[in-house]
């Protein structure tokens, strides 16, 4: 489990920089723990020096107050006054005593007491004189002290009386010269105590007397009460100074040595070790401070680190499983930030390697299927080659066996047998024919042989019959000739026909093509057409820009008609402006001519200037109606070619609509004319077809009329043949007799043949 | 130093931390239901510490003094807190509602700690510390599982999240340190203590969460993208 927590704390950042955290806030609270124990123990240490240094030093303090009472006491209680009876003299130097500035600390009056009588024969404090402070309960007076010498002093027990408000210590010292009085000094305990300030915060400074009951207490009513603190160190006090830690009140005690006193210095303890508290409080608000700062940075720190971290892994695994268009954020200017674009940028090389890898690998798999096909080529082209050779290597030997068959026959058909025929039906075609034709030779000799044997059989008897039809022969050899003749007419006739009807088909392929060359000029007109329609198109939205134009133009000049037309409205307020002016010019004239009329013979002068005036005004209104009224003309003139204007400006507008049907129309027909051209373009192909068909007619007429003409010739050859044997007969008569002997030695000679008598000639 | 001095830092600290989200707001309009909510945690927390600088809201339980604007100041500004983690979250807003109450209940518990003595405190504290570990269940558990795949996003809130699970889980160790717990913290003390925390958890949240704004923008520009997603608007304006 050891080794597994390592390695969990080695594996994450994140837990190693918490561990961190962790061992400096350890570190830290022991520190403090460390600090508050000193600082504890410290305290311990000085509060127990303070309270027990307060203690002796109260001690002390008490103690010398004591020795100098004592001192006091002893010293005024030797003064002759006192021992010589004169009772005004005593009171005037007890008075004295009790208002001297040497007297002790607290000393509130001085008595002269008589022990035996146990009243207070004198005082400072008249109302202390004859007071008996036996019947008073004073502790010396009840339990008397005893003096060992006339110098011997004795501190008795504080007490309260009637007659004081506060406790009462008495100081007692035996008057030399006199057998029972002693001089006393009371003394006020608070005073004692008063200057016992507080060095330790809430600290109470008490004394207590050997018998457990308390000589000085802050609290007025606990003086002379039982002691409530620890007896034992009290018991302990007596002797040593004593310190003491309990009951949440810490004490110190110190021993008075002039008295059976102890001087008790206690504080509750909370108070005394305040100050402890509060380190502890400081120490532990530090290290929470601390804490939460370190949380703060380890969280802040860590979670953005440990997350960055992960997000930088996963993307390399992304990039290692080759997924690379993940998105890496770049947007921190750290080294997080570096981090991430160094990141970025090893993705974009790895991308692009990857690409070019995958191009390559690509072009060698291309090659290699490449050289796959030609290999399968190759190997396809061995097969056929191979295949080839065993065909070859067959016809071959069924060549070589059909010819040892050919050769054997034929070799017995030398030998005389002529029945023997070869096996024709061979595989190779060459050889077949061959066969076939051998076998039709074999057939034609055989034929010719017997037909040769019958013929020698009758050449004996025909050649006698022959003399005597030879002559009838002959005639019918002229027949033939004639008939032949005839044939050889008809035949060239046919030729002739031939020859016809094969320029007629040339007609017919020349016309097909003249048809083609037709159809090739419609297209070309149509494709003019279509031209054409292009620029009539063109033409047309030229007419319209250039109306565009017009209408523009005629709106700006009807707007500057517009603009003269208010600028002449402007001009006619002028006018109107002037006329008024006549007008008033006109009233000032006669208002004037009145005044001058008025004023009688010396404003004639005045008079005529005013006539001239009022003259001059009329000229002016009339001049300026005659303005006015032109420019009212000329303004109707003007709004009425403004209005033309605008008319033409529609007209042209029409016009342009009309120019754009125009350009619609002229755009169905080169949809029209594309039309056409298609249709050219199939015909076109349809006639090619046919020229070519009309060429192929023509030239298999031109093969008959070749067979024809071959006919014909040969006919021809047979006429003259026919001739020749006509003429051959003549002689064949003659020889008719040399015939008959010749074929008895051939039939003789045909006798060595073996051949089918079934092949009779049937007529000679 | 008397406490309100310190009371008073707080304060101008809280008001300081306002400044941020307000300024982000101006730069982006469209993060402001966003930054009005982290303006509310800094912002509140102000006026919090203002009524404590200026004595307002002190009250005696038993032999302490207890100020009730702080607890009202977290009744109000840590729900606002985890309402902010889940709009970075994104969750069904049944979970959203009862993280939110369950932050709610472990304040109120809280307070009732406080504002009692004896064994009843110590049997609030326990009751808020159980809501406490709920309220953690949800932060550490519930809400990642709906958190998105940006990477920006999923990064700013696991940082806000950590600051308040760590911080967060600090105020029960120093309550109970504190003069109302065992006492070993006195009353200065656990004061400073407490201010700083509280500024640590709230200003540093807003810092952090407005310097991560570039996620609250990805998260506004995904709602543009899919408004089917967003919550209609009642009035379209």
């Amino acid at each position: 489990m050891g080794s597994g927590l390592v390695a969990r704390i080695r594996g994450s950042y994140g837990t190693k920089l918490t561990l961190a955290l962790v061992v400096v806030v350890v570190l830290s609270v022991g520190v403090g723990t460390f600090v508050y124990q000193q600082t504890t123990t410290q305290l311990e240490t000085d509060v127990r020096a303070d309270l027990t240094g307060s203690a002796d030093a109260r001690a002390d303090h008490l103690d010398a107050w004591l020795s100098n009472a004592r001192g006091q006491t002893q010293l005024a209680s030797r003064h002759p006054v006192l021992a010589s009876g004169n009772d005004t003299a005593i009171t005037r130097y007890l008075e004295g005593l009790a208002a001297s500035d040497e007297r002790p600390d607290g000393v509130v009056a001085a008595h002269v007491y008589n022990t035996s009588t146990t009243t207070i024969e004198a005082s400072s404090a008249d109302a202390f004189t004859g007071v008996n402070p036996r019947e008073q309960g004073a502790p010396f007076a009840t339990d008397p002290p005893s003096f060992a010498t006339t110098s011997d002093v004795v501190v008795a027990a504080p007490f309260t009386v009637p007659a004081a408000d506060f406790p009462v210590l008495s100081v007692l010292s035996p008057i030399p010269g006199t057998t029972d009085k002693a001089l006393i000094y009371m003394v006020n305990v608070n005073t004692l105590t008063d200057d016992f300030g507080q060095n330790v915060a809430g600290s109470t400074t008490t004394v207590v007397s050997a018998d457990g009951t308390y000589v000085s207490h802050p609290d007025q009513d606990r003086v002379l009460t039982g002691h409530d603190g620890p007896s034992r160190l009290l018991n302990q006090s007596r002797t040593q100074p004593a310190y003491i830690d309990a009951n949440g009140t810490v004490t110190a005690a110190a021993p008075v040595d002039g008295a059976p006193w102890s001087v008790l210095v206690r504080a509750p303890h909370d108070r005394a070790f305040a100050l402890g508290d509060f380190v502890a409080s400081s120490l532990v608000g530090l290290v929470l401070i601390t804490i939460v700062s370190l949380s703060l940075i380890g969280v802040t720190v860590g979670s953005t680190t440990v997350t960055a971290l992960r997000q930088f892994s996963r993307r390399a695994d992304e990039m290692a499983a080759g997924d690379l268009d993940t998105d890496i954020d770049t947007s921190r200017n750290d080294e997080f930030g570096t981090l991430a674009e160094s990141f970025r940028s090893m993705r974009d090389s790895l991308s692009e390697s990857l690409t070019d890898a995958e191009r390559a690998t690509a072009r060698a798999e291309d090659a290699r299927e490449d050289a796959e096909q030609q290999r399968a080529d190759a190997e396809a082209a061995r097969e056929d080659a191979e295949a080839a050779r065993k065909d070859a290597q067959e016809t071959a030997r069924a060549l070589e066996s059909a010819a040892a068959d050919y050769e054997e026959a034929l070799t017995a058909v030398a030998d005389g047998d002529l029945t023997r025929r070869v096996d024709a039906s061979r595989d190779h075609d060459a050889m077949a024919r061959i066969g076939h034709a051998l076998n039709d030779m074999l057939d034609d000799i055989e034929t010719s042989v017997a037909a040769a044997t019958a013929f020698s059989d009758h050449v004996s008897d025909a050649a006698q019959r022959v003399e005597a039809d030879a002559g009838d022969a002959i005639d019918a050899g002229t027949d033939v000739s004639t008939a032949v003749d005839e044939i050889s007419d008809g035949a060239t006739e046919q030729t002739d026909r031939l020859h016809e009807v094969a320029g007629e088909v040339d007609d017919l392929s020349a016309s097909a093509e003249e048809v083609a060359e037709t159809v090739a000029s419609l297209a070309d007109t149509a494709g003019q057409a279509a031209s054409a329609v292009d620029d009539g198109r063109q033409a047309t939205e030229d007419a319209v820009e250039t109306m565009d134009d017009v209408a523009d133009d005629a709106e700006a000049a009807a707007d500057a008609m517009d603009a003269l037309d208010s600028e002449m409205a402007d001009i006619g307020e002028i006018v109107d402006v002037i006329a008024d002016i006549a007008d008033q010019t006109n009233m000032l004239a006669l208002n004037a001519s009145i005044e001058a009329a008025r004023t009688g013979a010396d404003g004639d002068g005045f008079a005529v200037v005013a006539d001239e005036v009022k003259t001059l005004a009329e000229e002016s209104r009339d001049a300026a109606e005659d303005i006015e009224s032109r420019l009212l003309a000329l303004q109707g003139q003007v709004s009425d070619v403004a209005d033309e204007m605008r008319a033409t400006s529609d007209t042209v507008s029409d016009g342009r609509a009309t120019v754009g049907d125009a350009a619609t129309a002229l755009d169905d027909v080169v949809s029209f004319v594309a039309d056409t051209d298609t249709a050219a373009g199939e015909i076109r192909a349809a006639t090619d077809r046919q020229a070519h068909a009309a060429s192929r007619v023509a030239s298999a007429v031109d093969e008959v009329a070749g067979i024809s003409q071959e006919t014909a010739a040969q006919a021809t050859a047979v006429a003259d043949s026919a001739a020749t044997q006509t003429d051959t007969l003549s002689s064949v008569d003659d020889a008719a007799a040399d015939l008959a002997d010749r074929a008895a030695a051939l039939d003789d000679l045909l006798a060595e043949f073996d051949a089918h008598d079934d092949t009779e000639p049937e007529d000679y | 130093m008397a406490l309100t001095t310190w009371f008073w830092v707080g304060a101008v600290g809280m008001l300081a931390g306002t400044v941020l989200p307000i300024r982000d707001c101006i730069r982006h309009p469209s993060h402001r239901r966003y930054d009005l909510v982290l303006a509310g945690i800094t912002g509140l927390a102000a006026i919090a510490y203002t009524t404590m600088g200026l004595g307002i809201t002190a009250t005696t339980v038993g032999d302490r003094t207890v100020y009730l604007a702080r607890y009202i100041d977290w009744l109000v500004t840590t729900p606002l807190i985890v309402l902010y983690l889940a709009m970075l979250a994104r969750p069904g807003h049944r979970t959203s509602a009862w993280l939110l109450a369950a932050d709610v209940f472990v304040i109120a518990a809280g307070i009732a700690a406080a504002l009692t003595t004896g064994v009843q405190r110590w049997l609030f504290f326990a009751v808020g510390a159980a809501g406490y570990a709920a309220l953690l269940y949800g932060l550490l558990g519930t809400l990642p599982r709906a958190l998105g795949d940006d990477p920006r996003v999923r990064s700013l809130f696991v940082t806000l999240r950590n600051i308040t699970v760590v911080l967060w889980t600090l105020y029960p160790v120093v309550w109970l340190l504190s003069p109302a717990g065992i006492g070993i913290l006195q009353t200065e003390m656990y004061t400073i203590v407490v201010v700083y925390l509280d500024f640590i958890s709230k200003v540093a949240f807003v810092a952090f969460a407005v310097l991560g704004a570039d996620a609250v923008s990805r998260l506004v520009a995904a709602d543009a993208a899919a408004p089917a997603t967003a919550e209609p608007t009642p009035d379209g304006d």
